[in-house]
C-alpha cells in the first residue's frame, strides 16, 4: 500500500516537475526577445520549420529567415511569379536576386530572348512594397540598361546595404535606343557593398560608356560605401564615397580596349585617403607589364593577383605605404615558364612594416639550374625583414632534372627560415598538366624526394607549431609514396609541425600499414588521403 | 565599493564582487540608480531565484575578463555570428531543461549578452532539425495557427531559399 502511495506521489511529483518545466519553458519561448535569439543561431531549414510552430514564431521568425534566406525572381517565370506573388510576405524579403534570364517575354524573333529591355511588371508591383526593407540586392545577367536605371532612379532603398550586379552580355540593349541623358538616381545612405561585373561584355564602347555612367552614379549616390568591387574595363571616381576601404579592380581585357595607366592611377588616387585595403587583378596574360605608383597613407593590406602584370616596384616602401602590413602577390594562371623571381625582378626598396606576406605561383614551371628562385626566396627576407605569417603557394610543373629542382626548392625554404615566422601555410600542388613519367625503380622515388627536400628546407622553421604544410596532386596517373628512411627522418626534423596533409597519391598495403605505425608510435600530426 | 550584496527572489543574500557582476547591464543600472555606496546595501533581484543565481554568478566569474563582445547585434546575418560555444561554456550549460530555461529568462532579465547568447544557442540546437510537430511536442506548445495560416506560412516560406 505504501508502495502504492509513494509511486502516486512520485508521479505526481513528476507531473508538477513536467508543468513546472513547460511553464519556465513556455516563459522563455514565447518571449519575442529570446526567441529571436534563437532563431539567429538556426539554419533556415529548421527556421521554416519553425515558422509553423504556432503564430507568434511565425511572426518571431520572418525577420532572421528574411535576412538568412534570399528570393530569387526569375524574369522568365512571369506567369509563375505573378500566381506566387500573393503568398509574399514582405517582411521576408530583406534579400532579393533578380535573374534577368527572360525566355520570350519581348517580340523579338529568337525563341530565348535576352532582350529584356525594361523592369518586368512583377518587380514594379513588389519594389515599392519592398524597397524600404530591402537589404541585399543582386542583379545577375543584366542584358540591358533600362531596368537599372529604373531602379535606381524610381525606387527608394533607405535600408540597401548591399548591392552586386552582373552583366553578362557582349552587346547590351541591342534591342532598344540608348537614351541619351541619364535620370537622376536616388541616395543609397545604407550602401556598403558594392560588386559590379561585366563579363565579356562592353565590347561596344557604347555600351561600355552607359554602364560607366550606371556605375558612376551608383557611387556618387552611396557616400558610405566601404567595399567596392570593379570588374570591367572602365575606371571610375571614387572621390564621392570617403569612407572607402576596400576597393577590388579587375582589368578585363577583352574587346579592342588598352589599359590606360594615367586612368588608373586617377582612379586609384581618389581613393588615397581612405583606402585601407586594394585588391588588384588582371583577367588575362598581359606581354607588356604595368607599372603603377601610388601613395596610399592609410592602406594596411594590398594583394596583386596577378603580380607579373602589375608592377609596384617604387611603390611598395614604408614612405608610399607606410601602414601596410599585409601584402599578397599572385601569378596569373597561363602556361608558361614562370619563376617566382619573375615577380620580383624589378622590387628593390624594402619595407620593414610588412608582416604577414602571401606569396602564390600559380604555374611554377622554373629554368633548372641557374636556381633564380632560390637567390629570389633570399631577396624576399631581404626587402620584407619583418615577416611573421608567410603563406607560400606552388602550383608545380617539372617534368624533368626534378633532383635539381627539389634541391632549389630545398634552398628557397631554407631561406624562408631567416624569418621570426610564428605562423605559416605551406601548399605544393603538382599540377596535372605535364606530370613526369614514373617508370623506373628511381621515379617511383619521385614524392617522396619532393616530401624530403621540402621538410630538410623547413627544418629549424620558428613558428613551426603555427605552420600547416600540404602535398596535393590532380594527376590523372597518381605517383606512389614510399615511406623511404628519409622521409621518416625529415618528417622527424620538423615534428612540432602543427599540420601536415599528404593528397591525391599511391601507396600500397604494407606502406600504409608502416606509415600508420610510424604516426602512432612518433604521436605525429600527420593527416593522409590516398588515391588507393 | 568593490562588493554588492544581491537579494535573490527567494530572499537569499549574495555578496559578489562588483567587477565580476559588470557584465549585467541591469545590476550595473540598479547600482547606479539605488545610488549604493557601501558593502552592505542591496539590490533586489526579484526575477532571479538563488540557484539560478548562482549559476550566473559562476559564469559571470569566469567571463569577467572577457573583452566587451561586440558582435551583439540580432541584425547582423546569421552566419556571420559567432557560433563557437568553448569547452568550459558546454560543460557548465550540460543541467536540466527547467534550469537552463531559468538561466535564460534571468540572463535576459539581468541583460548579459553573452550568457544569453549561450543559452539560446544550445535551445536552438535543442530545434535543430526538427519538424514543427516535433518541436512543439517538445516544449507542450499549443498551435494556435489555422490551416489557412499555415498554408500561407509554407507558401511564403516556399520564396526563400538558402543563400
Amino acid at each position: 500500500m505504501q508502495a502504492e502511495i509513494d509511486h502516486a506521489t512520485t508521479q505526481l511529483e513528476n507531473l508538477d516537475l513536467v508543468a513546472d518545466v513547460d511553464n519556465v519553458a513556455m516563459k522563455a519561448l514565447l518571449n519575442p526577445l529570446i526567441l529571436q535569439k534563437v532563431f539567429c543561431s538556426l539554419d533556415t531549414k529548421t527556421l521554416k520549420s519553425a515558422r509553423l510552430v504556432c503564430t507568434l514564431w511565425a511572426d518571431v521568425g520572418a525577420a532572421p529567415l528574411g535576412k538568412q534566406g534570399r528570393h530569387v525572381f526569375r524574369t522568365r517565370s512571369d506567369l509563375e511569379s505573378n500566381k506566387a506573388m500573393a503568398s509574399l510576405n514582405p517582411e521576408l524579403l530583406k534579400n532579393v536576386k533578380i535573374l534577368f534570364e527572360g525566355y520570350k517575354t519581348c517580340n523579338c524573333v529568337y525563341i530565348i530572348c535576352w532582350c529584356t529591355p525594361t523592369l518586368p511588371l512583377d518587380f514594379v508591383w513588389i519594389l515599392p512594397q519592398i524597397s524600404d526593407k530591402l537589404e541585399t540586392l543582386e542583379v545577375f545577367y543584366v542584358t540591358a540598361f533600362e531596368p537599372i536605371r529604373e531602379l535606381w532612379s524610381s525606387y527608394n532603398f533607405p535600408h540597401l546595404a548591399r548591392i552586386r550586379i552582373l552583366a553578362d552580355r557582349e552587346y547590351l540593349d541591342e534591342a532598344e535606343p540608348m537614351l541619351k541623358e541619364m535620370a537622376e538616381f536616388r541616395p543609397l545612405p545604407n550602401l556598403k557593398v558594392f560588386s559590379l561585373r561585366m563579363f565579356s561584355g562592353c565590347r561596344n564602347p557604347s555600351s561600355r560608356a552607359q554602364m560607366s555612367t550606371i556605375c558612376q552614379n551608383l557611387i556618387n549616390s552611396s557616400p558610405n560605401l566601404e567595399e567596392f568591387e570593379l570588374h570591367s574595363t572602365f575606371y571610375v571616381d571614387l572621390t564621392a564615397c570617403g569612407k572607402l576601404k576596400k576597393f577590388t579592380f579587375n582589368y578585363d581585357p577583352t574587346g579592342s580596349f588598352e589599359f590606360e595607366i594615367s586612368e588608373t592611377t586617377k582612379m586609384l588616387e581618389s581613393g588615397r585617403t581612405s583606402l585601407e585595403s586594394l585588391i588588384l587583378n588582371y583577367t588575362m596574360e598581359n606581354d607588356d607589364s604595368i607599372e603603377l605608383n601610388f601613395y596610399f597613407p592609410n592602406l594596411t593590406h594590398l594583394q596583386t593577383n596577378a603580380a607579373d602584370v602589375y608592377v609596384l616596384k617604387d611603390s611598395v616602401n614604408t614612405t608610399n605605404l607606410p601602414k601596410l602590413t599585409h601584402f599578397s602577390m599572385s601569378t596569373i594562371d597561363y602556361p608558361f615558364q614562370f619563376e617566382i623571381s619573375g615577380m620580383l625582378s624589378r622590387y628593390h626598396l624594402r619595407h620593414v612594416g610588412i608582416t604577414s606576406l602571401d606569396i602564390c605561383c600559380k604555374n611554377h614551371f622554373p629554368r633548372i639550374g641557374n636556381n633564380e628562385d632560390g637567390e629570389a626566396a633570399r631577396r624576399l627576407v631581404d626587402l620584407f625583414p619583418s615577416v611573421k605569417e608567410l603563406k607560400f603557394n606552388l602550383k608545380i610543373v617539372v617534368f624533368r632534372d626534378y633532383d635539381q629542382y627539389f634541391f632549389d626548392l630545398m634552398e628557397i625554404m631554407r631561406s624562408f627560415g631567416e624569418w621570426e615566422l610564428s605562423r605559416g601555410e605551406v601548399d605544393f600542388h603538382l599540377k596535372a598538366c605535364q606530370g613526369p613519367e614514373i617508370n623506373d625503380h628511381h621515379e617511383r622515388d619521385f614524392v617522396s624526394l619532393f616530401i624530403i627536400a621540402v621538410l630538410r628546407g623547413m627544418t629549424g622553421w620558428t613558428g613551426l607549431a603555427n605552420t600547416s604544410l600540404k602535398f596535393s596532386t590532380d594527376w590523372r596517373r597518381p605517383a606512389e609514396f614510399r615511406l623511404l628512411d628519409e622521409v621518416r627522418d625529415a618528417i622527424l626534423s620538423c615534428r612540432t609541425i602543427r599540420s601536415l596533409a599528404i593528397s591525391g597519391l599511391l601507396m600500397d598495403a604494407e606502406t600504409k600499414n608502416n606509415l600508420e605505425t610510424f604516426i602512432r608510435e612518433q604521436n605525429l600530426p600527420i593527416i593522409t588521403r590516398f588515391n588507393n | 565599493m568593490p562588493f554588492v550584496n544581491l537579494e535573490s527572489s527567494d530572499g537569499d543574500l549574495v555578496k559578489v564582487d562588483v567587477d565580476v557582476i559588470k557584465c549585467s547591464v541591469t545590476i550595473n543600472a540598479l547600482i547606479e540608480h539605488l545610488g549604493l555606496e557601501d558593502d552592505n546595501e542591496v539590490v533586489p533581484l526579484q526575477n532571479v531565484g538563488t540557484e539560478t543565481l548562482h549559476k550566473v554568478l559562476a559564469w559571470a566569474k569566469h567571463h569577467k575578463d572577457d573583452l566587451p563582445s561586440v558582435d551583439d547585434d540580432e541584425d547582423d546575418p546569421p552566419r556571420e555570428r559567432r557560433t563557437d560555444i568553448t569547452t568550459w561554456d558546454a560543460n557548465f550549460i550540460k543541467m536540466e531543461q527547467i534550469q537552463l530555461f531559468d538561466l535564460i529568462l534571468a540572463a535576459n532579465y539581468l541583460d548579459i549578452s553573452g550568457l544569453l547568447d549561450l543559452g539560446c544557442k544550445i535551445v536552438a540546437d535543442m530545434i535543430k532539425g526538427k519538424t514543427a510537430d516535433e518541436i512543439r511536442t517538445m516544449f507542450n506548445i499549443v498551435n494556435d495557427l489555422t490551416p489557412q495560416e499555415q498554408e500561407q506560412i509554407r507558401k511564403e516560406n516556399e520564396w526563400c531559399e538558402e543563400k
